[in-house]
């Protein structure tokens, strides 16, 4: 069932995101942002008590207005400043259940792009670090067997065992998927290919898959004896160039999703 | 808003000592001791003593006998007309018309006889924007106050005491002070008009509907209707309006505008409801409520009052400071703005019913108790001012039913005492409280049309063929025209040099003409052969100062009962002089200001001999320490016991 929500999602947002293949990452990062923004900012109109909170707000203009109107008087403007802070509190608790239920669509949301706008796809030139973690125990020196294709598995295998994990690093040959194959069980890696939207793995993990449902940017593997639990593979981060300044996808999701529920709100009359 | 509040409230900490110095440096010595800390006017429009004194006497009005008997209770003379606009400027300038220029509601426009409102002045001037050499000359709208003389709260500025001022009539467009003030009386609605209700019907009215608007409801669906309310005139002289939708369903009535929809049941009054008029790119904010019924053959008929002015988004200037009016919406929500609040056109039209013309007032009165109790709450040392017109409109609609319990004026007079009660209860030990009616109540069962009588007198011509005038003097011969009426009580001359077309000599001629027509008026008589007129005051025996000269010429004291008639308060002949008044408006208080004297009572102990509105102005300064100007007519009521 989540293993069929996951595709699902991943499905709908490759269509979502199919447009902007031939463009600049940047722009389909934008425009899931400013699609969140203003889906949020719906979901938030349906959800809240719009009259409570119009008549919330008010109030406390009227509060600071207050201040304002009896500046020399200070038990007024104390008086005034405590129901300030009163309202405040009332209002967080009116935010409660709008934001519960965006919560949900929005870790969702925050995954997709984590997984395709978080990190660079896999460069022929560089190395990536491989790490592979056992729940069982680390094999014994020596017996760890692991088998690569389209990649190039570059020594030594680095075994930790005060921390059950294990270390290599490979580097992309030839333009196909890669995969690894450890104890038997075949690992997808990233992809070199990169186009815009594109869904790169940074890791794998043969547990629960609700855990690939809100971080889809982990890729599914089958646990059997002796096999890794999970791993994780050293992408580097992307930066995006907006307004001169060199911003991190998480910077431009908050700002531009915030500025479209803003003018979301303003365009639909959603009191916030 | 968190940050907002920390900001605000870190910003009025620092800059309250810097104030709190400015003020002390600035600070005029008080001319006297002070009385009171605090004086709090309670002004009740229109409560007559009459029915007080019968209603404190059965026990029906207990706060107000505890101030007689542990304070002050008289009758205080009113203005001559005992009219609201004459008599509240009186009341807050401490002088009389003459001085103060306020007659009437309306004063006459002696070049055009027209007729135009006495207290505010709306128009446009050439205004210069911009910067050398994009300097350029616009049009802008101006609002002005006519009210002549200054009102006694501003000279408190200078002393450092804090004013709050709720609603006192002829205080539109509001003067600075210090303190707060929200206008009162004269106050426009979004439309420019004092006051324009609007129905909603399916089929146009068969009659013209006086001082309100008629809009057709243009069926969509069987449970659907359209229509258009007109709002502001924008500037192309056009209307801007708001597309309302009406749906009805089993479950519950829907009113819907592009900026939400109100819910509403069937005969009853809604709340306020936002209305945004668009024009161009500007906005234009407006407050209405909405009623709907059904008549007889269930077609929808859909009420709604005047366009108040949104006070958290005043379109005109109703308060001082500005943001004092939105500070109010903010804490209590919408509040009706609009100078006469209450819909009485609507109620004499039948457009809705008592009971909704009541569940209004109420309202209304709830609103002006939330605020005035709030300047109490905040101004602890001063003066607070809160003037309730409830109380007057109930009685101008309600009087033909009397006063007996369970008739709406018994029922007002009870809540008035029970506002009392409530204000007694927030005053300090050394606050004084004054509670104040600018006139009393008669009956206005007659109507007497001044300008028939001059006509059939032949003071006043007609053009050839010309029968009669419904408004404005149309049809009027000027030319041989000699004395002409407008507005409630008043007589003017058509005198040469002062009326566009005058043709009275002043002096001799003019002094003769207003000795005949006073004696010919007194001897007018009903068809019982009682006389009508009481009193005809020529106004240099009632009126000093600079201003006479803008008042009519003879003041008319009509009998209790007697009212000047409806058309011809802007310009209108009717066909006879002496007529029943058969409107839903049956009591008033515009006859000889002699019969509708308005009510004092303090929890202090005042000399109340020969007290008048005049005096409240010196009386409440010396309260406060502070000495009256000398151009101030009244005298203090403070006895020279209370007085250190």
């Amino acid at each position: 069932m989540i293993n069929a929500a996951a595709i699902i999602l991943n499905g709908v947002f490759d269509i979502l995101l199919l447009p902007f293949r031939p463009f600049p990452h940047l722009w389909g990062l934008l425009f899931i942002s400013l699609l969140s923004g203003l889906g949020m900012i719906m979901v938030f109109r349906l959800v809240s008590n719009q009259d409570k909170i119009s008549r919330l707000r008010r109030r406390m203009g009227g509060c600071i207005l207050g201040i304002l109107l009896h500046l020399s008087n200070p038990l007024t403007v104390m008086e005034f400043a405590g129901k300030l802070i009163w309202s405040n509190t009332v209002y967080l608790l009116y935010l409660i259940k709008p934001l519960i239920v965006i919560a949900i669509p929005l870790m969702l949301v925050w995954g997709q792009l984590d997984a395709r706008y978080g990190a660079a796809a896999m460069d022929k030139e560089d190395p990536v670090t491989v790490t592979i973690f056992y729940e069982d125990g680390l094999p014994v020196r020596g017996s760890l067997e692991i088998g690569v294709s389209g990649l190039e598995l570059i020594p030594p295998v680095v075994l930790i065992d005060t921390l059950d994990e294990a270390s290599f690093r490979v580097l992309p040959v030839g333009d196909f998927h890669r995969t690894l194959e450890i104890e038997g069980v075949s690992i997808q890696v990233g992809r070199t290919e990169s186009w815009n939207g594109c869904r790169i793995l940074r890791g794998f993990d043969s547990g629960s898959s609700l855990k690939r449902l809100f971080c889809p940017w982990i890729g599914k593997a089958d646990k059997t004896e002796g096999s890794p639990a999970s791993g994780c593979y050293s992408l580097p981060d992307v930066r995006y160039g907006v307004l001169g300044g060199h911003w991190y996808w998480i910077a431009v999701f908050l700002v531009f999703s915030t500025l479209s529920a803003i003018i979301g709100a303003k365009v639909f009359n959603v009191k916030i | 808003m968190f940050l907002n509040a920390i900001f605000v409230s870190l910003l009025s900490a620092l800059i309250w000592p810097v104030a709190i110095l400015i003020k002390l440096l600035r600070r005029r010595r008080r001319e006297y001791a002070r009385t009171a800390k605090r004086v709090v006017i309670l002004g009740l429009d229109g409560i007559s003593p009459v029915i007080a004194e019968k209603m404190m006497t059965e026990g029906e009005m207990p706060f107000l006998k505890k101030l007689r008997d542990e304070g002050t209770f008289s009758r205080l003379s009113t203005t001559c007309p005992g009219i609201s606009p004459v008599a509240w400027s009186s009341f807050q300038t401490g002088v009389n018309p003459g001085r103060h220029g306020i007659f009437d509601f309306l004063a006459p426009d002696r070049k055009r006889y027209l007729a135009r409102l006495s207290s505010v002045h709306t128009g446009t001037a050439p205004v210069k924007i911009g910067f050398s050499p994009i300097r350029r000359t616009v049009m802008k709208p101006f609002v002005k106050i006519l009210r002549k003389s200054r009102p006694f709260w501003t000279l408190l500025k200078r002393y450092c005491i804090r004013s709050t001022i709720l609603r006192v009539p002829i205080t539109y467009p509001p003067e600075p002070l210090d303190g707060h003030l929200l206008s009162g009386m004269c106050v426009p609605d979004l439309r420019g008009t004092q006051g324009s209700y609007t129905i909603f019907t399916e089929d146009r009215p068969q009659e013209t509907i006086a001082g309100g608007v008629w809009q057709k409801l243009e069926k969509l669906d069987a449970n659907r209707w359209r229509a258009e309310l007109p709002g502001p005139e924008n500037n192309d002289g056009y209307c801007s309006t708001v597309i309302l939708e009406l749906v009805t369903s089993r479950k519950n009535t829907l009113l819907r505008t592009d900026n939400g929809q109100l819910e509403l049941k069937t005969g009853v009054l809604s709340d306020w409801f936002e209305l945004v008029f668009r024009s161009g790119r500007s906005k234009v904010r407006g407050i209405s409520k909405f009623c709907f019924t059904e008549d007889s053959n269930g077609n929808p008929l859909l009420y709604s009052t005047a366009l108040h002015v949104n006070p958290f988004f005043p379109s005109v200037p109703i308060s001082h400071p500005v943001h004092y009016s939105r500070y109010l919406a903010g804490l209590y929500g919408p509040y009706a703005t609009l100078g006469l609040a209450e819909d009485t056109w609507a109620l004499s039209n039948g457009a809705v019913s008592g009971e909704t013309f009541l569940e209004q007032a109420w309202s209304i009165l709830e609103e002006r108790k939330k605020m005035f109790f709030d300047a109490m709450e905040h101004i602890s040392d001063g003066l607070v001012v809160c003037v309730f017109d409830t109380s007057d409109r109930i009685q101008h609609m309600f009087w033909g039913d009397g006063s007996s319990k369970g008739t709406p004026v018994h029922d007002m007079y009870r809540r008035m005492d029970s506002l009392i009660g409530e204000t007694a209860d927030r005053l300090g030990r050394k606050d004084m409280l004054i509670v104040m009616s600018d006139h009393g109540f008669t009956s206005f069962h007659t109507c007497i049309d001044f300008n028939r009588w001059l006509l059939e007198n032949d003071y006043l011509v007609l053009e050839k063929g010309v029968e009669t005038v419904e408004t404005s003097f149309k049809g009027v011969d000027w030319s041989r025209t000699r004395a002409w009426s407008m507005g409630l009580a008043g007589i003017m001359l058509n005198l040469r040099g002062r009326e566009d077309r005058g043709i009275v000599v002043p002096g001799s001629e003019s002094s003769e003409l207003l000795e005949e027509i006073s004696e010919k008026l007194l001897k007018l008589e009903n068809a019982e052969g009682e006389r009508v007129i009481s009193a005809v005051y020529p106004s240099e025996s009632v009126y000093s100062g600079p201003y006479v000269s803008l008042g009519p010429d003879l003041v008319i004291g009509t009998m209790a009962g007697y009212r000047s008639g409806w058309s011809c308060v802007t310009g209108g002949i009717g066909k006879e002089v002496i007529y029943p008044n058969e409107r839903h408006w049956n009591g008033d208080h515009c006859h000889d200001h002699t019969l509708v004297p308005g009510m004092l009572a303090s929890n202090v102990k005042l000399n109340t001999e020969d007290a008048a509105i005049l005096d409240i102005a010196p009386t409440v300064l010396r309260a406060l320490g502070v000495a009256a100007p000398s151009y101030m007519e009244g005298k203090s009521l403070i006895s020279r016991g209370a007085e250190k």
